[in-house]
C-alpha cells in the first residue's frame, strides 16, 4: 500500500518533458524566456520540469510564476563557491588518462570521452567532489597535461582560468542529478546542451535540442571582440596560425559543447532554414534536423487600421541596445528626410537596458538634427501604436526570427529589414512557400544605413505598394507563423522523442 | 620563462589584481604592520631590562605575549604569506630580540621584500626582454609567405573559419586598409559572416566615434590635428563628424597663402 502510494507519488512528480535552459528563465525576462512561457501554457496538459543554468550561487529572483503544469524545478550554478576540505584526498586517477579524456571532450567534442568522463567523475561512477576536480594536485597536474596538448605556447595563468571556467561548468553539469522525464529538451548548446546530452547517455530517453539563435555563434562573435581575453601569441596576417591561443580555446571549446550535444540529440530544431547550416557545419546529422518557427496569434492584431493622421511614420520596435543597432535607424532616418521631408520616426521600446547606449543614440539625434521629427517612446503598449505606423523597421545586426516583424505583419504593416535571423524569410517567403506570396517589405544589408534609407522611401512614397506589401505579409504571417501551428508542432516533437 | 612573459595580458593583470592585490597584498600589508609592532614591543622590553623597570618574569611573560600574538596573525594569514612569518615568530620566541635583529638584517638584505621588487621589475621588462621571453615562448607572429592570401580574398573565397577567422584578425588589428574586406564580410551570403562583421563593425565604429568625440570635444589647438585627419578619413564617421574633424586638422596646418 504504502510502495504503492509512493509511486503514485513518484509519477505524479515524474515530467513529461524536462526543459533545460541555459541563462534565460526564468531568472532574465524577455526573448527566449518569454517564448518557453509561452511554450509551456500552450501544452496546458504537458508536465515540465525546468532545470535553469545559472551562472553562480548567487540567489535570484524568478522574474516569472509556474503555470500549473511545471511539476519541478532546479538551478543548477555553472561556477561553485570553491571550498578546498582539510585533508582533501588526491582521486586514484592517473592525472595524463583523466586529461586525456577532458581534452577530447573540451578540445573534439567526441561523445565516447564525455560517456567515460562521466563515468569517472559522475554520480555513476567515482563521484569525484568537486573540489577534487577542481583545487587537487591531480587536478592541477591534468590541467598542466591539458596545457601542453591544446596550447603549449599560451599564457599559462590565462589558460588556467579558461580551463577552469571550461571545465568547471562542465563537471558542474556531470555532478548534477537528472530529473525523471519521458524525454528532455535543451533550449540551446553550450551547457544546456550538455545537460541533455548527459541526460540522454544517462536515461536513454529521447532528447532534442532547440536554437533560436546558434549559441555557437553568438559566443564566437562575444568571443571575438572579447576585450577580457590577451591575445600572448603574436597575430600576424597570413591567416596561417597554427598555434592555439586563449581566444580559439574557448571558442573551439563551446563548438566541441556542441558537437556533443548534437551528437546525443535525437532531434535538432531551430526557428528558421538558415541556421541549419552552422548546425551541419558542427556535425548535426541532416536527418536529425527540423525547423519549427515561431509564431503569434494573429487575432490580437486583425482589424489595425492606419489612423488618417497623414505624417508618413516609420517604427523600430525594440530595445535601445547595440545589437539593434539603432544609431543606423538613427542615421537612416536623417538621409531619409531628403525625399520625405515629413517623416516621423518612433523607436518603440524600454531605454534602460543601457544608458549609455541611449545617451548616445539621443545624441546622435540631436546632432543630425532630428529632434523635432524621431520619438523615443520608452516601453509601450505596442498594439496602440501601430494604427500610427506606415512601415515597420529593423535594423539589428543580429536577431534568431523577430516577432514584431510577425506582429506587424498581422496588422498588415510592411517592413523593412537587415538581413539577418529569418528576417528574409518572412519578407520574401520560406524557400517551400506556395503559392509564392510575393515581397512584403524589402531587406538590406546590415549596418547599410543608405539602403535602409532607400527602401524605406521606396514603400512611404508609394502607398499601393505599402498595401501590397502589408497584404501579402499579413497571409504569409497567417499561413505559416501562428502560434497555435508552433504549438503544435512542439507537441509533435514531444510524441517523436517519447516513441523513440 | 619569466613570471611576466607567462603572466600576460589583461587577464594576467586581473589575475595580479584579484589574487596579488586584494588577498595576498592586504595580508602582506598586515603582516608588516604586525612585524613593526613586535619590533616595537621588542624594543621597549629590551628598554625595560635596561633599565630594570620590570622584573625578568614579567618580562619573560611580556616577550611570550608579543612572540604568540605575532605567531598567530602569522598563522592566520599563513595562506597568503606563507610559512615564513611562522618561522620568524618561533624565531623570535627561542630567541628573543636578538632573533629579530637577525631577521631585521636578513629582511633589509632583501628576504620580506624581495618578492615584490621581482615582481616590479618583471612590470617594467624593456622590449628587448619583452621580445626574447616572446621568441623564447613561441610567441612571435608567423610569416608564412605561400599561405599569404588578402584579407578580402579570405573573406570572399574562404571556408567559413578562414572567413571567420579574417574577421577576427579584423577586429583585433583594424587598419584602413582593411576596410575593403569588412565591407565585403558585410556583404556575405553567408549569415554567420554577415553577422559577425556586422559586430566588429559596430565596435569600430563605436572606437572611431567615442575618439572623434574626444577630440572635438578637446577643439582646434588642443586635438590632435593628425588624428582628426585620419579620423575623418575613416568609415566610422557621419559626414558632419568628419567636417569638424578635417577643421580641426585645417586649422593645425593651413593651407599655403591663407
Amino acid at each position: 500500500m504504502i510502495a504503492a502510494r509512493a509511486a503514485a507519488e513518484r509519477d505524479e512528480a515524474r515530467a513529461d518533458v524536462c526543459l533545460v535552459v541555459e541563462g534565460c528563465y526564468p531568472f532574465v525576462a524577455g526573448g527566449v524566456a518569454n517564448w518557453l512561457d509561452w511554450l509551456m501554457r500552450s501544452l496546458p496538459h504537458t508536465r515540465f520540469h525546468v532545470v535553469a543554468l545559472i551562472a553562480d550561487e548567487r540567489p535570484m529572483v524568478s522574474k516569472y510564476e509556474f503555470p500549473p503544469n511545471v511539476v519541478g524545478f532546479q538551478a543548477l550554478p555553472l561556477a561553485r563557491r570553491l571550498e578546498k576540505p582539510i585533508g582533501l584526498q588526491e582521486p586514484r586517477l592517473e592525472p595524463s588518462t583523466f586529461a586525456d579524456l577532458a581534452t577530447r571532450v573540451v578540445w573534439e567534442g567526441d561523445l565516447d570521452a564525455f560517456v567515460a568522463l562521466d563515468l569517472l567523475v559522475g554520480t555513476r561512477g567515482a563521484n569525484l567532489a568537486y573540489a577534487q576536480l577542481m583545487s587537487s594536485r591531480f587536478a592541477w597536474s591534468a590541467m598542466v597535461e591539458a596545457y601542453r596538448r591544446i596550447s603549449p605556447s599560451a599564457s599559462f595563468p590565462d589558460f588556467f582560468w579558461a580551463w577552469r571556467s571550461l571545465l568547471g561548468g562542465l563537471y558542474a553539469v556531470l555532478k548534477a542529478p537528472i530529473p525523471q522525464a519521458d524525454c528532455y529538451h535543451a533550449i540551446s548548446t553550450g551547457y544546456a546542451g550538455l545537460f541533455a546530452a548527459r541526460a540522454a547517455v544517462v536515461t536513454g530517453r529521447g532528447v532534442a535540442v532547440t536554437e533560436h539563435g546558434i549559441y555557437t555563434n553568438e559566443r564566437r562573435i562575444d568571443l571575438t571582440m572579447a576585450d577580457w581575453i590577451p591575445d600572448s601569441i603574436g597575430l600576424s596576417l597570413t591567416g596561417a596560425e597554427t598555434r592555439t591561443d586563449l581566444r580559439q580555446f574557448w571558442i573551439r571549446g563551446f563548438e566541441s559543447y556542441a558537437r556533443l550535444c548534437y551528437a546525443a540529440s535525437t532531434r535538432i530544431t531551430t526557428l528558421y532554414g538558415e541556421n541549419q547550416a552552422f548546425q551541419r557545419a558542427l556535425g548535426a546529422p541532416q536527418e536529425k534536423l527540423e525547423v519549427i518557427p515561431n509564431g503569434i496569434d494573429p487575432a490580437r492584431f486583425a482589424g489595425v487600421t492606419r489612423l488618417p493622421d497623414g505624417r508618413p511614420t516609420v517604427a523600430l520596435i525594440g530595445r535601445v541596445v547595440p545589437i539593434k543597432d539603432i544609431k543606423t535607424f538613427i542615421a537612416a532616418i536623417a538621409t531619409l528626410r531628403a525625399s520625405v521631408p515629413d517623416v516621423r520616426a518612433l523607436l518603440l521600446g524600454p531605454t534602460d537596458e543601457d544608458p549609455e547606449y541611449t545617451e548616445q543614440c539621443v545624441r546622435m539625434v540631436e546632432e543630425l538634427g532630428l529632434r523635432d521629427c524621431f520619438v523615443f517612446t520608452g516601453k509601450v503598449n505596442i498594439a496602440q501604436y501601430l494604427p500610427q505606423i506606415d512601415v515597420v523597421a529593423l535594423t539589428s545586426i543580429s536577431e534568431a526570427q523577430p516577432l514584431v516583424l510577425l506582429e506587424a505583419g498581422a496588422a498588415s504593416i510592411p517592413c523593412v529589414t537587415t538581413d539577418v535571423g529569418s528576417c528574409r524569410e518572412i519578407i520574401e517567403g520560406l524557400p517551400d512557400e506556395s503559392p509564392r506570396l510575393g515581397p512584403a517589405g524589402h531587406v538590406a544589408p546590415p549596418m547599410d544605413s543608405d539602403a535602409i534609407a532607400a527602401a524605406l522611401a521606396d514603400l512611404l512614397l508609394d502607398a499601393s505598394l505599402r498595401r501590397a506589401c502589408g497584404e501579402r505579409l499579413r497571409l504569409r504571417v497567417e499561413r505559416y507563423f501562428t502560434s497555435q501551428a508552433s504549438a503544435s508542432r512542439y507537441a509533435a516533437l514531444y510524441r517523436r522523442l517519447v516513441d523513440s | 620563462m619569466s613570471a611576466a612573459a607567462r603572466l600576460s595580458g589583461s587577464t594576467g593583470a586581473a589575475v595580479r589584481a584579484a589574487v596579488g592585490w586584494r588577498g595576498p597584498r592586504a595580508s602582506r600589508l598586515a603582516i608588516g604592520a604586525a612585524r613593526f609592532c613586535i619590533v616595537c614591543a621588542e624594543v621597549l622590553i629590551a628598554l625595560s631590562w635596561v633599565f630594570g623597570t620590570g622584573s625578568a618574569a614579567q618580562l619573560f611573560a611580556a616577550h611570550a605575549a608579543a612572540a604568540s600574538v605575532y605567531g598567530l596573525a602569522a598563522a592566520a594569514l599563513r595562506r597568503n604569506v606563507g610559512g615564513r612569518p611562522l618561522v620568524e615568530a618561533a624565531m623570535i620566541g627561542l630567541t628573543g630580540p636578538l632573533g629579530l635583529l637577525t631577521l631585521v638584517l636578513e629582511g633589509g638584505a632583501g628576504g620580506a621584500g624581495a618578492e615584490d621588487a621581482r615582481l616590479a621589475q618583471d612590470d617594467v621588462m624593456d622590449a628587448a626582454e619583452r621580445l626574447d621571453a616572446a621568441i623564447r615562448a613561441d610567441r612571435r607572429p608567423q610569416r608564412d609567405p605561400a599561405a599569404r592570401r588578402s584579407l578580402i580574398q579570405r573573406v570572399e573565397s574562404g571556408d567559413l573559419a578562414e572567413q571567420q577567422r579574417a574577421i577576427t584578425l579584423i577586429s583585433l588589428l583594424y587598419v584602413p586598409g582593411m576596410h575593403p574586406a569588412l565591407m565585403a564580410a558585410l556583404r556575405s551570403t553567408t549569415p554567420a559572416v554577415r553577422v559577425q562583421a556586422a559586430a566588429v563593425f559596430a565596435k569600430l565604429r563605436e572606437r572611431f566615434g567615442s575618439e572623434a568625440r574626444r577630440l572635438l570635444s578637446e577643439g582646434p589647438g588642443r586635438a590632435d590635428a593628425a588624428q582628426a585627419d585620419a579620423l575623418a578619413a575613416s568609415p566610422f564617421v557621419d559626414a558632419a563628424t568628419a567636417s569638424a574633424l578635417r577643421a580641426i586638422a585645417r586649422a593645425a596646418f593651413p593651407e599655403p597663402g591663407r
